[in-house]
């Protein structure tokens, strides 16, 4: 497991459009949004809680990139060819489809540590003062980075659907922003339709939203925990049961 | 220790409604280089497939080394059973090397890459990214692939697609040297019929998922009862009162005839009385045919 695990994360690696086109693209909205920010604030004294609170609005980047990776690592090998020769080789689909999904996290985990350390370097270069509340920054940042794992992984998932890497990449982005306005349509439907009152709360990007404001936190974790298991499960038997 | 390497036993597999492979058998011997030979869509890479468990079969068992599949496929893929399976598929972005240790990721043996590349003639071009390689040189990493777990029966699926003549020769003697010097068996799926005549041991024709005829090579080409004769122009008639049948003449001149046997004797005794009325025969010998001549007749027959 492990060795398909690193293999997998090799194979990020070697992408040079997906590991330094996202590295470069935090990097360079990282330091343009701050920069930004810095001119809007008519160079007053840096907050390292603006700092750190300049991280939830950076994680719209990394999930997007996750989102990417997440559908190219569900689609590439069967989409390519390449999947019936690692099943050659020995490997089982379900522990390739572990060690997809495991990649999905460690990628987007690694890119969010990434962007962490271009943040943290420039707060140090710009301390600040007061403000700094450790404890909620710091659920701020994990929620973050948790999301951007949810949403890679249901990427990923969608990924497996596809039989071409590029619709899988499009449609795996279309999809997550679809559920955003899924949510927004229900919350406007159940002003009109009483049986509907509640329903966004189902909505995977709803539940996420809830964790992050700190609010409905356990109903909130169980829809995103079935939302994945959900995904992933269908995932599975989508690759259990294909020919290759 | 079984002397039977693959076994297809009443083996169906069905897509819709839509036959693969209609209650196969099938025995290929340890240590042979066995031929599967069918027209496109005759069920050859089905077969495959299934000996890889990437397809499960309707009906029938298949079993490699004496492990049934898919249940024994734990037991076999990878370290008993390797092959390419129609276009070999790699990772662009990785070189050849970084592919094979990809592909290797699912076996537990430590292959020895260099070795490998060194046996298929990619040592130069092992660093190179595999989006960079021709047909050829794909081909042949495919082959180096497929011995990462240094399988006992290596399955070939059209691999001499894409090797220019030099290819084909070199491939040849490599799959007869794992064969005769490394105890490997070899399946192999091609449309170059001359060249699994000249390397097959053993040969099986498909047609429409239905094994046709299998055997050795000379069993399978068997005997013919055409002759051809040399024997000067206007000679059909002469050639019918000598005994002959089915008398026709090639564009070169020639005639094709039919004689109750082809042994020795019967084509002494026909060539004597040709002579003896005056018929000038210039050559007289029995028409040999080959894989490709026994392979059309069998399908053309299959198929009236």
């Amino acid at each position: 497991m492990m060795r398909l695990l690193a293999s997998d994360l090799q194979k990020i690696r070697r992408r040079r459009g997906l590991f330094w086109g996202s590295g470069i693209v935090c990097t360079l909205t990282a330091l343009v949004g701050l920069a930004i920010r810095l001119l809007e604030h008519n160079n007053a004294p840096w907050s390292v809680h603006n700092v750190w609170g300049f991280f939830s609005n950076m994680s719209l980047v990394v999930l997007i990139c996750t989102v990417i990776a997440g559908s190219i690592l569900g689609s590439w090998d069967q989409a390519r060819g390449t999947q019936r020769y690692l099943l050659m080789g020995g490997a089982t689909r379900s522990k390739l489809l572990v060690a997809h999904a495991l990649a999905v996290i460690v990628y987007s985990l690694l890119l969010s540590l990434w962007v962490l350390f271009i943040l943290g370097i420039i707060a140090i270069s710009f301390p600040g003062s007061g403000g700094f509340e450790v404890s909620d920054s710091l659920r701020g940042i994990s929620i973050s980075i948790i999301s951007s794992g949810v949403f890679g992984l249901l990427a990923f998932s969608i990924g497996t659907f596809f039989a071409e890497v590029g619709i899988a990449v499009a449609a795996s982005i279309v999809m997550i922003f679809a559920a955003g306005l899924i949510q927004a349509l229900l919350v406007f439907l159940s002003t009109q339709l009483s049986w509907l009152k509640g329903a966004e709360h189902g909505m995977i990007t709803d539940a996420m939203d809830n964790l992050q404001r700190n609010a409905r936190t356990t109903s909130s974790a169980v829809v995103v925990v079935v939302w994945l298991v959900v995904c992933l499960g269908l995932a599975w038997l989508r690759v259990s049961r294909r020919d290759y | 220790m079984s002397d039977t390497a693959i076994e297809f036993s009443g083996v169906s597999k069905h897509f819709g409604s839509n036959v693969a492979l209609d209650a196969v058998d099938l025995v290929v011997p340890r240590g042979s280089i066995f031929g599967f030979i069918g027209p496109n869509g005759a069920g050859k890479t089905t077969a495959i497939r299934l000996l890889f468990g990437l397809l499960k079969a309707d009906q029938g068992l298949v079993s490699v080394l004496g492990n049934q599949l898919p249940a024994g496929l734990p037991k076999v893929a990878g370290t008993q059973i390797g092959g390419i399976i129609e276009e070999p598929q790699f990772y662009p972005f990785l070189s050849g090397r970084q592919n094979l240790k990809a592909f290797a990721a699912g076996i537990s043996t430590r292959p020895d890459y260099d070795g490998l590349l060194a046996r298929v003639g990619l040592t130069e071009a092992a660093d190179r990214k595999v989006k960079g390689y021709s047909l050829g040189m794909r081909q042949r990493l495919g082959i180096a692939r497929a011995l990462l777990g240094d399988p006992q029966i290596l399955i070939l699926d059209e691999p001499t697609n894409g090797l220019d003549p030099e290819g084909i020769i070199s491939f040849r003697e490599m799959i007869e040297h794992m064969t005769q010097h490394e105890g490997r068996t070899v399946f192999v799926s091609s449309h170059l019929l001359a060249e699994l005549e000249q390397v097959c041991t053993q040969v099986a024709i498909v047609n429409h998922g239905k094994v046709l005829a299998s055997g050795t090579v000379a069993e399978l080409i068997g005997t013919t009862s055409q002759v051809v004769v040399h024997a000067g122009i206007g000679q059909a008639v002469a050639l019918e009162n000598a005994g002959a049948r089915q008398v026709k003449q090639q564009a070169d001149g020639s005639y094709l005839i039919s004689l109750d046997d082809t042994s020795e004797q019967t084509l002494i005794n026909f060539n004597k009385h040709l002579i003896h009325n005056g018929i000038p025969v210039s050559q007289l010998h029995v028409n040999t045919r080959n894989l490709e001549e026994s392979f059309l007749q069998i399908i053309a027959g299959s198929e009236s």
